[in-house]
């Protein structure tokens, strides 16, 4: 994977409401380009809201986004995912029917120029972008642990390793930012740990991630930075030793221990 | 499922389609002539509804007017204006392309059953305004004295000559399909039949590519419909109603979506099913429509197909719901 | 002219009734059915096969009539949908299917109630309209009236019974009704039930003011779609609204353009309608976009 220029990303006092309910209030907080970041809460805090706004398959109601300086509040997800933000999804989320190896391919799908005619034509150009596209994939499954089930179908692989076929289907071309929705969830110890040195590669390579979750000790271990949102707000953000040691973030969200031991 | 080379089935159904066509050409037998150039032509159109519905998922009922297009093209171009008949085969594709593209820009913004239904008015709309538009489609009379292609002169209008042309065009057909299927084209399609928000997710140009979709659906309904008015000599609105609508549909189903010679056997079993069944008389829609309804029941992968992996009981409304947290995996 | 639009108005008022059923069932299950029309005509010609083949009085017949409306309608759900939402089938596989249901209908309809077109005695014998200098059958004021009540009553009802907040729940959401011990199956099978009973009386009511013919059935139900979408589909009120408005337009286009660009000037008028408001007039944009 050749490196890329990890993107900034910038929400300020974004809004969201759902009838009467607040999901998001006001919040504001930056991710500096490069960074692993992470946005932690207790469920029902707003934070999948904020993964939908950001990647444009909600629209805000109040606020502005941007990527870069350039303002992506109520553009499409599309041309979000164009500028070069990948997100993965709380929900797991196989392509039916598709292999692990053909889910990968999809990923790679923007790395290809080829049209419907020259696609047809089977001429040298498009040969060349299939035998890339294989390449990289095969380069890709290797690093993410799912060669040996490089041709089963993607829906019935173990869910720790659907999690892991996501990332890279997700990061495949090489996108400048990446959002993963809850990708701890479900998973044990070990996985966890080899999901942490994957994003750690994945940042090494330049890509800035923003991470979402709730469980405390991984992401404080993996994240640069960290915002805490409680209750569609932001109750602190910074650097995570100091907002591990913020008081009004102990008191509200990681009670009587501290960042770093286990919870509960 | 599309697999990555030619499958048992799919290279067993074509097999015997060659042999029948080779054996038919060889022993002269008229009927069988006759049948095998209607089942090409009927599966010209299915492979187009095949790459719309099998490939990119998406529910079309508009092939017919686009046959619609490719045969009252084909008859004015040649029986009114007296143009060469390859004209009449490959000017109409390019109004369906232009129609395709016309529908599905508004269209496949929305979401799948409006664009379904939306289709499906337009089929209905096409057939109604061939009977209304009577200086344009000659109402429901149609249009007569349609001429047959030729080569150099020498007309390929005898009944040989369709039949080999007939399957020439299909194997171009199913030739564009196999290698659509699979590149990245194919993938895309697939990952967008059922995953569109992941799709997206990915860069892959959804629109772009649902368009792609028609507009390959378009150029063969048109080709269809071409080569049935220079078949049949002569076009009428009934080649384009409600029954073709349902016919193509059954094809595919029965054929088994999504698979390279689903047309072919579908079309088969259409053009000659109806054959064994006709001592049911006026049943026989009845029939037909029922066979569909079970084949979509039981047989998703068409006959011959036997996939009965939903008899395998499976988890409702989700196909993978994300495990709650315990705590032995912290 | 005013003729036109009272004729209008009543056939308006039957494609109320299928749009009601269109939107009364997507909402629940998000099912298009496209029989919703094929159910129309069994409700007119099974009341005719009920009256003249098996020799019932009029009023019985239409309560048998609607009745066989409501059963076919149930056994298609059962059989038909709930087999495949089973079988967690695609969408367009429901979707396709309700169109070979239809086709079907029309075949059986044709075969088993009658191959030609009916038409029954008027509800009120005698009663006819005066309306600027002509007359009209006075069946086209029972149809407004009754399915105007009809559709009252069931707005009504799905506001006010438990089994009206079950439908509202699992329109919402079916995972969480089956959480919340709701059965998505059995509410989708009794808003189907409703659609049927309705679409019943529509072909009951409007059979004595036009004929009705086996294969009517599609035509009614790309009609009641076009409605349901111009009201929102999903909207009850919407498709109250866009019934009347489909009705009177096609009533108008047949009078004084041609019968045979009606379905093309629907088709027209459907294709800049979703182009340009897909939600129609009372329907949430949430049901719009795709990708």
């Amino acid at each position: 994977m050749t490196s890329t220029t990890g993107a900034a990303l910038t929400l300020d006092k974004v809004t969201k409401r759902f009838g009467g309910v607040v999901a998001v209030n006001d919040v504001s907080f930056s991710v500096a380009p490069g960074s692993i970041h992470g946005l932690i809460g207790p469920n029902g805090a707003g934070k999948s809201t904020l993964v939908s706004l950001i990647s444009g398959y909600q629209r805000a109601d109040g606020g502005t986004i941007r990527l870069d300086d350039v303002a992506i509040t109520g553009v499409s997800p599309l041309r979000i995912a164009l500028r070069g933000l990948a997100r993965t999804f709380q929900a797991a989320t196989p392509l039916q029917g598709m292999t692990v190896r053909e889910n990968v391919e999809v990923g790679l799908h923007t790395t290809y120029t080829a049209g419907l005619a020259r696609t047809l034509l089977r001429g040298p150009g498009v040969r060349r972008e299939d035998r890339e596209c294989r390449a990289a994939t095969v380069e890709l499954l290797a690093r993410y642990g799912l060669t040996e089930s490089a041709d089963r179908l993607a829906a019935d692989l173990p869910f720790g390793q659907l999690r892991f076929l996501e990332i890279a289907r997700a990061i495949a071309r090489e996108p400048r930012i990446l959002l993963l929705d809850e990708p701890a969830a479900g998973l044990d110890q070990t996985e966890t740990s080899a999901l942490a040195d994957l994003l750690r590669h994945v940042n090494g390579e330049g890509t800035t991630v923003l991470v979402i979750d709730h469980d405390v000790p991984f992401m404080f271990s993996l994240c640069h930075d960290v915002t805490v949102v409680n209750f569609g707000s932001v109750i602190a953000s910074g650097v995570a030793a100091e907002v591990a040691r913020d008081p009004v973030v102990r008191d509200a969200y990681l009670g009587s221990g501290s960042a770093g031991e286990e919870t509960e | 499922m599309i697999r990555r080379t030619i499958g048992i089935r799919d290279a067993s159904v074509l097999g015997a389609a060659l042999v029948a066509v080779i054996a038919t050409l060889l022993t002269g037998s008229a009927y069988w002539t006759y049948a095998l150039t209607l089942i090409a032509i009927y599966a010209i159109a299915a492979v187009g509804l095949n790459v719309m519905l099998g490939l990119a998922g998406q529910v079309s009922f508009a092939q017919t007017t686009f046959m619609g297009i490719g045969g009252y093209g084909a008859a004015r171009l040649t029986a009114t204006l007296g143009w060469d008949p390859w004209w009449g085969l490959v000017l109409p594709a390019f109004g369906a392309v232009a129609v395709a593209v016309l529908i599905g820009l508004p269209l496949f913004r929305l979401r799948g059953h409006y664009f379904a239904m939306a289709t499906f008015a337009l089929a209905l709309g096409t057939n109604s305004l061939a009977v209304g538009a009577v200086l344009l489609t000659g109402g429901s009379t149609g249009i007569a004295g349609v001429p047959p292609l030729a080569i150099a002169g020498l007309s390929l209008g005898t009944p040989q000559g369709f039949l080999i042309v007939s399957w020439i065009v299909l194997a171009l057909a199913l030739a564009v399909f196999f290698v659509l299927s699979r590149s990245h084209i194919g993938r895309a399609w697939r990952a967008l039949a059922t995953s569109p928000d992941v799709a997206v997710s990915l860069g892959v140009p959804v629109l772009r590519l649902k368009l792609l979709a028609l507009i390959v659906a378009a150029v063969m309904g048109s080709v269809a419909g071409s080569l049935y008015a220079q078949f049949s000599s002569f076009v009428a609105p009934d080649f384009i109603n409600l029954v073709m609508i349902i016919n193509l549909f059954l094809i595919v189903f029965i054929g088994g979506r999504g698979m390279l010679s689903g047309p072919v056997l579908g079309a088969a079993f259409v053009a000659l099913i109806p054959q064994a069944l006709s001592f049911l008389g006026e049943w026989q829609n009845v029939v037909f429509f029922v066979l569909l309804l079970l084949f979509m029941l039981f047989l998703p992968r068409g006959a011959l197909g036997f996939d009965l992996s939903w008899l395998r009981p499976r988890p409702r409304d989700s196909s993978h719901p994300v495990p709650e947290r315990t705590e032995a995996a912290r | 002219m005013s003729l036109v639009i009272a004729i209008g108005i009543a056939t308006g008022c039957v494609y109320a009734i299928i749009a009601m059923g269109y939107s009364l069932l997507y909402r629940t299950t998000g099912v298009v059915n496209f029989a919703q029309g094929s159910f129309v005509v069994i409700g007119g010609l099974g009341t005719y096969f009920f009256r003249s083949v098996v020799g019932l009085p009029y009023p019985l017949a239409v309560v048998c009539g609607i009745l066989l409306t409501g059963i076919v309608a149930l056994a298609f759900w059962v059989l038909i949908i709930v087999p495949l939402w089973r079988r967690n089938s695609a969408p367009y596989v429901t979707l396709l299917s309700t169109v070979v249901m239809a086709a079907l209908l029309g075949n059986l309809t044709h075969l088993l109630l009658s191959p030609d077109p009916q038409t029954l005695p008027p509800w009120l014998p005698g009663f006819t309209l005066q309306l600027a200098g002509t007359q009209i059958a006075g069946q086209y004021v029972v149809v407004v009236v009754v399915a105007l009540a009809m559709i009252g009553l069931t707005a009504w009802y799905l506001q006010a019974s438990a089994t009206g907040r079950a439908m509202r729940a699992v329109a919402a959401s079916r995972p969480t009704s089956r959480l919340l011990g709701i059965d998505p199956e059995r509410v989708g099978g009794t808003a189907m039930l409703i659609a049927g009973l309705l679409a019943g009386v529509g072909g009951a009511l409007i059979t004595p003011a036009q004929l009705t013919s086996p294969d009517q059935g599609l035509l009614y139900g790309v009609f009641g779609f076009v409605a349901a979408v111009i009201g929102g589909l999903g909207s009850l009120r919407g498709a109250l609204i866009g019934g009347l408005i489909v009705g009177v337009l096609q009533t108008l286009i047949v009078r004084y353009i041609s019968a045979n660009f009606e379905m093309v000037i629907v088709f027209a008028l459907l294709l800049v309608l979703l182009t340009v408001r897909p939600r129609g007039l009372f329907g949430v944009a949430e049901f719009e976009v795709a990708h």
